[in-house]
């Protein structure tokens, strides 16, 4: 590699940097009080002859402390799994259920106290075509190979999947006669399937409320739409169906190393002796592949904010669409500059598998990994740019918003492969956007390693049908008669916005990975995901999960621990004693 | 398959009195409630003040809800409780409705609806407030739910946004259960709430009201750690400069009622944007042949009496379920938020409709006016009116002669 | 001194100055300004404890006006206060609370 060019390159940006090579890698030191600064030095580093950047430059003053358990136990002490899988994202649990096909033994540690509440809760479950991506890179490769799974992943899963397509609106003649065809021989390229042009009259036929400007777009059928955080959840169900172990709140201290392998992994909850280590850490899968002594990239996290419609206004988008960028924006709608626009197709207004209009996102650089707190200017701007798009779109159709932050790394490439200086351990990092179509086929290949490295065979027993109650009011009539026939609970509705019964929460409390917090029913049913934000269900569903587990409603938690929501009785002489 | 001549949709107290009109009317009446216990939000709101037009008595929430329970209890009315109304249809001469319920799907039929579903509260990420997602934010009535109905303290040292009537009584009861409330803050400059709710919630508890100030941001990463608020320009916006953040545990949000009118809206009712409710004439019947509105679900009240009456008339009217004839729309004029009913239907009774209305700023001494064909027909004096406080006046439309082609007109007029 | 009348929704603007009260549109009015000046009253509205699962507080209010100066007073009579009878809406819960002849009385009927 040529690493005189590069530090000229960086040197440009931040001349205090040092720059080194270091393993194979160009590595940045020193301290800038600039995050937008570290953030450009490390793109400029970047290079095809190198492993991968290692940014070590400090923000000035700059701390974050990651979000730990406070739990401290012995659960896990002495246990020797086959695998260990750090971080219970859609990537983790993808892989536990990948694994749990081997006749293996699998434990899945997630420091939150719930799968997916990272990045895979928090982006719009749209399932890629891959037109954006590049030849090369991993990202299209697993992309084609991962969307390609969905349906059939979804089936088994019993979670909903649509295959909505995706268009690419274009406003100008221009793009309508040179970037489409140019589109559409990429895609060729690429391997991307089922795409064509249509003209705006076709376009129509799709999606009855195209915006006024369309002089044609392209139009990907190919792509798809999952609800992000179920997949992930009913990825974890299934693989503990099939003898995996999740250990919640657990986070990974250390690890120690001996002769380029992982012995042992401290947690919070005890060492575990695992033959294999796969890194599924998402945001911090840079920290985890340093804690194993493999690491040959750099997270610089990017945060993108969503909202989300009442379902009223669902007319919006049939499928999911946005406007081509070639073609400069209307000033009005023009984003205040960011450091990382170019790395975001720009986002869109799309149709949510559960029926609502998800609108977004933006990116934002940012040094933080677990910000995931949003700004009014975001969601302003995000309102005026995709204004464009769907032009009726106004603040007061938003029933919510949120914000995640993507793991990316400067190469803008996952990081997908057996370990390079450390003998047992597996990199599946850097899985940002399209990380939850690829994650799914990316588990197929560290499974087949995984299989390979450790001489395994295939489970005899495993089932890939997860055991689950489907959603009573997508049933019809009769067959929704037939559930609280055996179950009264299923015809009484405690989430009205978003018709959720008491008996599909209590299925959800029963359930294999049972996470009995108001948040974790939330992802797994609904209530609460509706136009009244939980105002109404939330006293009940606190009520419900308190009595079917045993507790009192103080100790029933929103989310993580410390999200108490209640204080104690407000008589009885001051019980209250939080 | 179950038959009546009308079913009210919601058991709080506008589909009590629904009910209770409907069936005296001669009209075979059920009630559907989608609760466990009929009496709506008034079961949570423990506090007084409820009842005095009605009852001539003050009485609590609870209170008023139980008496026109034993009313409607007292009579052939049917009553279904736990009963989710998933779908209706419109048929010929009627409706069908679809029902889930412990006892399986509940097929209905009925000539008349009276829709009786009452209102939400708008929440923090509809007023737009950013930041993380903690517990520790609740809407007022969520926080009243918590207090009053389980006993269970939602904060310790809270922030409540919004003067809103909900805001102002929990800022109270909080108080008194031993909670301190830092302030309430309003974005208006006036307040949303009565004023006695301002006097004997506030000021008889030393609770600070920070007027033209909002609530921006929330901290606290698992529990609500703090928020920001900041004081707003003349167009509500956060004033660069002015943001101070408030150590506390909760934020209680009383910013606003949506009347729920979902059920409504797949029925192709119409909806007025200034009530957020249907579109009724005289007797309460919206732009669809009988689909009746009544309450909260038609117009945010401040008063339940106001609820009980215009459902009571709505209930009546449903059964008598009157021919429908030529309409003159009530045009809104200057000085005035919202009013219904929104027309005159020439071939119902109008000599006694009752006309509720906001004004649209604070007026002292004002005139209400009302003119057919640019005449003043009617004109009503007041010492005072605010936006938060719904009037109430009796008019006789009958007597202005109108005809189809008349053009009607409400408005206020300041002197 | 200026106040605004909670008796009545109306909420009129009245004050009051050496007894005599101006603003007021009504009788009731008139005493509330008085009693302000002198002795301020205040209906309590709250809730108690019940040993009932169903219903794990029951509301009640005071069944007349207190000195609002006794607020504090009545609050930790009333969360001392268990109820153990399946009460109905009237009963009274606690009689002749911080010497006055006002009684507690439930607001709901215990179901």
């Amino acid at each position: 590699m040529n690493l005189k060019a590069i530090a000229k390159r960086v040197h440009k940006i931040a001349p205090s940097v040092k720059v080194e090579e270091h393993r194979g890698c160009v590595r940045l030191t020193g301290e800038l009080d600039s995050w937008d600064a570290i953030y450009r030095c490390g793109v400029a580093a970047v290079s095809g002859k190198s492993l991968g950047v290692l940014n070590d430059i400090r923000l000035k003053g700059f701390v974050e402390e990651m979000k730990k358990p406070s739990l401290r136990d012995r659960a896990l002490e002495g246990k020797r799994p086959d695998v260990l899988i750090v971080g219970g994202g859609i990537m983790g649990c993808a892989l536990a259920r990948e694994l749990s096909r081997l006749d293996i033994s699998v434990l899945l540690i997630e420091k939150a106290n719930d799968v997916g509440t990272g990045a895979s809760s928090r982006n719009d479950g749209c399932i890629h075509p891959g037109i954006d991506l590049h030849r090369g890179q991993l990202k299209l490769h697993y992309v084609l190979r991962g969307n390609a799974m969905y349906e059939g992943l979804c089936k088994e899963l019993g979670c909903d999947f649509e295959r909505w397509a995706q268009t690419f609106m274009f406003s100008t003649k221009w793009e309508r006669y040179i970037i489409a065809p140019l589109m559409l021989l990429k895609g060729k390229l690429l391997g991307v399937p089922d795409m064509s042009f249509k003209t705006p009259a076709e376009m129509r036929e799709l999606e009855p409320h195209p915006p006024k400007w369309l002089t044609g777009a392209v139009y990907m059928a190919s792509a798809g739409v999952v609800s992000p955080y179920k997949v992930t959840i009913a990825l974890a169900e299934n693989a503990i169906e099939n003898g995996a172990e999740v250990s919640l709140n657990t986070v990974a201290e250390g690890m120690e190393l001996k002769d380029g392998r992982i012995v042992s992994v401290r947690t919070n909850r005890g060492t575990v002796y695992p033959k294999i280590v796969v890194n599924a850490a998402g945001a911090y899968s840079d920290v985890i592949a340093e804690m194993a002594g493999d690491r040959t990239f750099t997270i610089h996290p990017r945060k993108g904010t969503d909202l989300i419609l009442d379902k009223k206004k669902a007319y919006y988008a049939l499928s999911s669409f946005a406007r081509s960028y070639f073609a400069p924006l209307p000033p009005e709608a023009r984003e205040e500059s960011h450091a990382a626009v170019g790395h975001t197709k720009g986002g869109g207004v799309m149709r949510t598998v559960d029926g609502n209009i998800l609108v977004g996102p933006n990116a934002v650089e940012q040094p933080y990994r677990e910000d995931t707190s949003t700004s009014l200017s975001d969601v302003m701007s995000i309102i005026r740019k995709q204004k464009v798009a769907a032009e009726e779109l106004s603040a007061a159709d938003v029933i919510t918003y949120f914000s995640g932050v993507r793991a990316a790394t400067y190469e803008e490439d996952f990081v997908v492969r057996k370990g390079i200086f450390t003998e047992n351990v597996i990199e599946t990092a850097g899985i940002q956007s399209p990380g939850i179509t690829a994650a799914p086929a990316i588990a197929c290949d560290v499974r087949d390693w995984v299989k390979e490295m450790l001489g395994a065979k295939d489970k005899k027993d495993f089932d890939p049908v997860r055991k689950h109650t489907p959603r009573l009011a997508g049933l019809s009539p009769k067959e929704r008669e037939e559930y609280i026939r055996r179950d009264p609970a299923y015809g009484e509705i405690v989430c009205r916005c978003e018709e959720v019964s008491k008996g599909e929460i209590i299925d959800a409390l029963d359930s294999p990975l049972k996470v009995c917090t108001v948040d974790g029913i939330k992802r797994r049913v609904r209530p609460g995901m509706g136009r009244c934000q939980g105002g109404f269900c939330s006293p009940l569903v606190v009520k419900i999960i308190a009595e079917h587990e045993g507790m009192r409603e103080e100790d029933v938690l929103k989310g993580d621990e410390g999200s108490f929501i209640l204080y104690g009785d407000t008589k009885k002489g001051g019980e209250a004693d939080k | 398959m179950k038959e009546y001549d009308v079913i009210v949709i919601g058991g709080g107290p506008a589909g009590l009195a629904a009910a209770e009109s409907a069936c005296k009317a001669g009209a075979k009446t059920a009630v559907l409630e989608r609760e466990a216990r009929l009496g709506g939000i008034l079961k949570q709101c423990v506090h007084d003040g409820f009842g005095l037009i009605r009852f001539g008595e003050k009485l609590a929430g609870p209170e008023y809800a139980e008496r026109y329970i034993d009313l409607v209890e007292a009579l052939p009315v049917d009553t279904y409780t736990l009963t989710f109304v998933t779908e209706i249809k419109k048929e010929k001469d009627g409706f069908a409705v679809t029902c889930v319920s412990r006892e399986g799907m509940l097929s209905f039929r009925t000539r008349a609806l009276v829709l009786a579903t009452g209102c939400r509260e708008r929440t923090a990420k509809q007023v737009l407030i950013q930041g993380t997602r903690p517990a520790g934010v609740f809407t007022a009535g969520t926080a009243q739910n918590f207090v009053n109905l389980m006993g269970k303290l939602p904060a310790k040292r809270c922030v409540i946004l919004g003067s809103g009537d909900i805001g102002l009584i929990m800022a109270r009861r909080l108080t008194l259960e031993g909670a301190e409330v830092e302030g309430v803050y309003e974005v208006k400059p006036e307040p949303s709430g009565l004023t006695r709710n301002i006097h004997q919630c506030l000021h008889d508890f030393d609770i600070p009201l920070h007027l033209s100030h909002t609530v921006t941001r929330v901290f606290g990463k698992d529990r609500l750690t703090a928020v920001e608020v900041a004081e707003v320009d003349d167009r509500m916006r956060p004033i660069k400069g002015t943001e101070r953040v408030v150590e506390c545990d909760a934020l209680i949000l009383s910013v606003g009622l949506i009347p729920e009118n979902e059920l409504a809206e797949s029925l192709g009712v119409k909806l007025d944007p200034s009530t957020k409710g249907p579109e009724c004439d005289q007797t309460y019947m919206s732009t669809v042949e009988g689909v009746f509105s009544a309450g909260n679900a038609l117009n945010v009240f401040d008063l339940v009496d106001y609820v009980s009456e215009c459902a009571a008339d709505a209930g009546g009217n449903a059964a008598r379920m009157l021919p429908s004839g030529e309409c003159v729309r009530l045009e809104k004029g200057k000085g005035i938020l919202s009013y219904v009913p929104h027309r005159i239907d020439l071939a119902k009774p109008s000599d006694r409709v009752v006309l509720f209305f906001r004004s649209a700023k604070d007026m002292d001494r004002a005139t209400l006016r009302i003119s057919a064909d640019g005449k003043e027909v009617y004109k009503k004096k007041f010492a005072f009116l605010r936006p938060p406080e719904m009037q109430r006046v009796e008019i006789d439309f009958s007597a202005f002669g109108l005809n189809a082609k008349s053009k009607l007109t409400v408005e206020l007029e300041e002197n | 001194m200026e106040l605004v009348c909670i008796v009545c929704p109306k909420g009129c603007r009245m004050s009051v100055e050496n007894g005599v009260v101006t603003g007021n549109t009504c009788k009731k009015g008139e005493a509330f300004a008085k009693a302000e000046e002198t002795c301020p009253m205040r209906t309590v509205c709250s809730t108690v404890a019940t040993s009932f699962p169903s219903m794990p507080v029951l509301p009640v209010r005071t069944d007349g006006e207190i000195p609002k100066s006794r607020i504090g007073e009545l609050m930790r009579l009333i969360n001392g206060i268990e109820v153990t009878k399946k009460l109905r809406r009237g009963d009274v819960v606690a009689a002749s609370v911080v010497g006055t002849d006002v009684n507690l009385i439930a607001t709901a009927t215990i179901h």
